[in-house]
This record gives structure tokens, sequence and C-alpha cells, in this order.
């Protein structure tokens, strides 16, 4: 039935094809590259003139300032990105969605509680968290993920919670009452069905959110580090290199191309997704 | 035949449904620390019982606390005091010395069986993500009745009673109207083949035109299923067919309580006067004897007024109403006609 109505959605079918084909080319380029891997000593001499290259037919994105081929570095940093924006999205669906449901359906003193833990972690200072998470983890890759992990879910158990709040007042939940279902049923059957918009949409917010956290925290020496690449630490490293005496456009522009593409096929999907579990939409 | 059947099982029979003293006060809080600085009355002390077969109508404006009785008897809503008998066993019994039987809650679930609701609002109570027949049979899952094959094969009878087609089944709420939504909502509570039903304004959201349709059901089914009905509505003229006894409430108590032919022929509150005066005459010819409330909204919950709390409002009043709070008693010799009016008494 969703299936169906998903797939008669053109966006968001063809979100999902580029998606795919940006994702596949991804992994398996970070998966054949070595990381910092420059072009040939022979190339070099050929061309005869200093990194970073301009776009050409051997190198279609340019070269960086390392003379590294930039394609191969977008590819492989995507792998990097998506894999961390996808991480927090998975982490927030699941225990954002969850931990508010059970706050929200709970009510009272627990609800209470668990919303001030929310507000706790969210009132800490991020970097203190990452900085404490680091003094204990001895691989800096792994702090990233708890890391963004553990603030990730707080909007979406906010807003789950809300949602609940509201909901329990309709008067289908009270009809669910009346007929004797009791309050895992309730969430499961009539909460969280009517919660899937919020959710989906919130989850979709939480990617890019992720990956420009992700590049934050790398600028600090805290994720990924040189020579390896995401597409957060390609744009802040391009940054710096733009300058009015040089102007290196692609180092900016391939790397926001894809992360532009991959938020606006997110979109999409989500949409579609929204759109799919709403009985509402069908034709 | 059936109206012979309803008398035999009416006379003599014990009250299905017994409600006494019902309180339900919700706090109003305020402040930082959520001080509580006062309650809304909303149900105040409300008795009433139904026999087995019977239907009595409980009627006032808006407010007045009517829809809170019904869901408070259900237990849906936590009462403040009194207690609810249904059949042999106790939902609740809160005393106002502190003492406080509750039926447990697995318990309760299991009651549930027997007692259900319907609402007023047909777009509400329907969960927009579930199918008709989910909808209507979620209740045979919940107490482990039926399930797979045999489960749709009820849901079919049970949209078939009421009116609609059994293709309907797999159909979306949002498709329907809004009398056939409160169809699926009357399925929905026959699903369990309850022996009382709590009728929460049923009628009140839809066209008149359909209204007289889903009286109709309801009577039909009442009749069919032997159903005892506890019939909300803010409009004496929708429960002048259907019901054996009307109660009347005003700010969270009832004012005047007979059965229905003793009450529409001689009303005695005056706040009665005033409901029936407000039933639209389809007659032009015939012109209305309007009974003149005077000017004002009905008052707060929060503060009722002192003595008699239609006395604002009353065009009979006289001194004691101000001051004396009028008791629910007998009318004279008529032991069935109860009126809280100091006119009488």
């Amino acid at each position: 039935m969703a299936w169906r109505r998903f797939r008669s959605n053109r966006a968001a079918l063809g979100g999902v094809v580029v998606l795919a084909v940006v994702a596949a080319a991804c992994f398996v380029t970070a998966a054949t590259t070595e990381a910092g891997a420059g072009v040939s000593k022979a190339e070099e001499a050929a061309v005869g003139q200093p990194h970073p290259w301009s776009p050409s037919r051997s190198h279609p994105f340019g070269t960086d300032t390392n003379g590294r081929d930039l394609l191969r570095r977008t590819l492989a940093g995507g792998a990097i990105s998506l894999v961390v924006g996808l991480a927090a999205a998975a982490v927030s669906v699941v225990i954002g969605t969850f931990y508010g449901a059970i706050a929200g359906q709970a009510g009272g003193a627990t609800d209470r509680w668990m919303m001030r833990v929310v507000d706790t972690l969210y009132g800490l200072p991020y970097i203190l968290l990452v900085i404490l998470l680091l003094v204990y983890a001895q691989q800096k890759f792994w702090v990233l993920f708890v890391a963004i992990g553990a603030v990730s879910w707080l909007t979406m158990g906010r807003i789950v919670r809300g949602q609940v709040l509201r909901l329990r007042q309709e008067e289908y939940v009270t009809a669910a009452r009346a007929l004797g279902a009791g309050p895992g049923r309730i969430l499961v059957r009539h909460l969280l069905p009517n919660l899937v918009g919020p959710i989906i949409v919130c989850a979709t917010l939480t990617v890019p959110a992720a990956i420009l956290q992700e590049s934050f925290l790398s600028f600090l020496g805290l994720g990924v580090s040189a020579p390896q690449a995401s597409w957060g630490t390609l744009a802040s490293d391009a940054v710096d290199a733009v300058n009015p005496v040089v102007n290196c456009w692609w180092l900016l522009f391939f790397p926001c191309l894809f992360l532009g593409l991959t938020l606006l096929c997110m979109n999409f999907v989500g949409d579609g997704l929204r759109d799919a579990f709403d009985p509402k939409t069908e034709k | 035949m059936v109206e012979a059947t309803k008398k035999k099982i009416a006379t003599g029979a014990k009250p299905l449904l017994e409600v006494k003293g019902l309180r339900t006060w919700f706090p109003v809080r305020r402040g930082l620390f959520g001080r509580t600085v006062g309650h809304v009355k909303a149900v105040d002390g409300v008795s009433f019982s139904i026999r087995p077969g019977r239907v009595l109508g409980l009627v006032g404006e808006s407010g007045c606390g009517k829809t809170t009785t019904g869901r408070t008897v259900l237990g849906l809503i936590p009462a403040t005091a009194g207690s609810v008998q249904f059949q042999d066993s106790t939902i609740f019994n809160i005393e106002a010395a502190g003492g406080r039987t509750m039926m447990g809650a697995e318990e309760l679930r299991r009651m549930r069986r027997h007692m259900q609701i319907i609402f007023q609002d047909p777009y509400g109570s329907l969960n927009p993500r579930m199918t008709v027949g989910a909808i209507v049979g979620e209740a045979l899952t919940v107490h482990r009745i039926a399930s797979g094959r045999e489960r749709q094969a009820i849901v079919a009878d049970l949209l078939r009673r009421v009116g609609l087609s059994p293709d309907y089944i797999n159909r979306y709420p949002h498709e329907f109207s809004g009398g056939q939504r409160q169809r699926i909502g009357i399925a929905r509570a026959l699903a369990l083949t309850p022996k009382l039903i709590v009728c929460a304004e049923p009628v009140s959201a839809l066209d008149v035109s359909i209204q007289s349709q889903i009286l109709n059901l309801l009577e039909d089914l009442q009749e069919e299923f032997g159903l005892t009905y506890l019939f909300i509505a803010h409009d004496l003229s929708v429960v002048e067919h259907i019901s054996d006894e009307v109660a009347v409430m005003y700010l969270g108590r009832i004012v005047e309580q007979a059965t229905r032919d003793r009450l529409y022929a001689a009303p005695k509150h005056p706040y009665t006067w005033c409901l029936l005066s407000a039933i639209p005459v389809p007659d032009p010819t015939r012109r209305r004897t309007m009974v003149g409330m005077r000017e004002g909204e009905p008052p707060s919950p929060v503060n009722p007024p002192s003595g008699c709390p239609f006395h604002p409002r009353c065009p009979k009043a006289f001194d004691r109403c101000s001051v004396e709070v009028p008791q629910l008693l007998p009318l004279g010799d008529e032991a069935d006609h109860l009126v809280s009016c100091h006119l009488y008494h």
C-alpha cells in the first residue's frame, strides 16, 4: 500500500536512484583508493605547473593544493559524510522517537524527569562533551559517532514528546482506551503511525546537521583526520584556499555540489515517504 | 413484541448501572509551582441508575458536565468522589471520608467488554491511519475474541448492521462522510456486544437530515440487542424519542429527572422550561411561548453562584434561591419525578 504510493511519486523515486548512485560511487571509491595518494610524478612533470590544477580531461574536478585528484577525494569523503549523516538520523529516529514517545505517554513525574535529562544534555557545552569522550576513547573516529549521536536525538525526542502529548488528547485514543487497549498498544498502533510525518521531516533535517557537525569536529581535530577527507573538511579546506588572488573555485564547488545534491535527494525521499505513509494522499 | 420484552426486562430488574454522588473535579493550577487554587467542579454530586434495556437521556447545555459524567462512569476520567456500580461489580467507590475501592486495571480492561462509548465528533474519534476494518475490529484483537478471517467476518457483519457496505473494510476514515463515520464509530462500540453504551452526543456534530438516520439506527440497535443507553445530548428534542427517562443537568448537577412522558408533559424546573421552549416548532401558525431565561452566560463551574446554581438566570428566582442550595427530591407523591427547586419544596 505504502510502497505503491511511494512508487507513484517521481521526485522521490528519482531521489532514491540518485542517492543510490552517489552512495555506490562513494563507497567503491573509498574502498579502492588510498586516502593520501597524489598524482604521479610523471604527470606532474608533463603538466609542469604547481597545484591546484583546474578541472581538465584527466582530472575532471581538478586537483587540490597538495596535488590529489579532487574527484577521488570528493567521492571517498562522501562515504564518511554519508555514514555520519545516516547514522545520526538512525540514532535520532530510534532513540529520539522511543524516548520522546515513552515520556509523553507516561506523563507526570516520569515525563518531567525524562525531559529534564534532555534539557541537561541540550544545555551541556557540546565541545566539553566531546573532549570528555575523547579522554576515554583511544580511537577518534568512534568519538565522532558517539558525539554526534548523543546530541542528534535530543530534538527528535522533544518533537515526538510534544506530538504524543497532543495526540493523546485525540478522541480516537480515548476510544482505544475505552475498548480496553493498553498503553503499549496505544503507543504502537495509534500514536506512532500518526507521528510518521514529523519523524521523517525531523530525520531529514538531522542528516545535513550531522554532516556539518562532523566537519566542525574534524576542524578541531576530533573527527576525520588528514589525509582522510569528508565533504565538510573538503569544503572548509577550500574556503581557506579560495581568495581573490587564486580563484580555485572547483575546490569549493564540487564538494558542495555533492553535499547539496544529496540533501536535495534526501528531502525528496523524505517527502515521498511522508506522503506514502499518509492514507489521505491516495488519488 | 419488542416493547413487551423490553418491559419484562425493565420491571423489577436490578439496575444495570448505578451511579451515586459522582463528583469529577479538575484542579486549577496557577503559578510557578502549580499550586492548586481551585477546582472546576465539572460534575458535582450526580446520582442516577439505569435498568437493563432502558435509555436514560442526560441533557444540558455546553459545559454542564454531561459528557464528563459519561466518561467518568466508564473510568476514562478519574473521579473525585462517588461510586459507580455496574451489574454486581464496583467500578469505583470513593468515599468522602477517604476510603476508596478501585477496580484493578486488568479487571477494568475486561469490564470494558460490557460498556462502550460512542463519541460526538465523528472526525476526531477515528484514527486516520487505520482502515475501517482495523478500527472496528481492534476490540476483537485486544480482547482476543477473534483474529484473521474470523475477525474479518465479524467486522463485515457489524458494518452491515450499521448500514454500511462490507466492501468498505479496507478504506480509510477520510473517505467517508460525517454520518458514515458515525456509523463506523457505532460499529466499533458494538463489536464487543456490550450491555451498556454511553452515547456522548452522538448526533450533535451531524447535519439535521443525518441526525434522524443515526437516531433511528441507534434505536433499532437498542431493540435488536437489548442495549442499555446513557444518552447524552444538549437538546431535549433529540432524546425525546429514544429515552425512557430524562435527566436535566445544570452546572454539574441534575436539576430534574422524570420519565420521558412526564418530563415533556409537565416539566417542573424553570431550567427545563427554558430548554423545552428552545426547541424549534415546525409549525408557523403556532406561536411559541418562549420562557425567557434571564440574560447572561452560564456561570463558571469554578465559582458556582451561592444557593441554587441557576438563580442568576432563573425567571422565577426569589430570595431563598440565592441563599439555600435546593436538594433533588421527589415531587410530592410522584416518587419518580425528582426536581431540585425551591418552588416545590
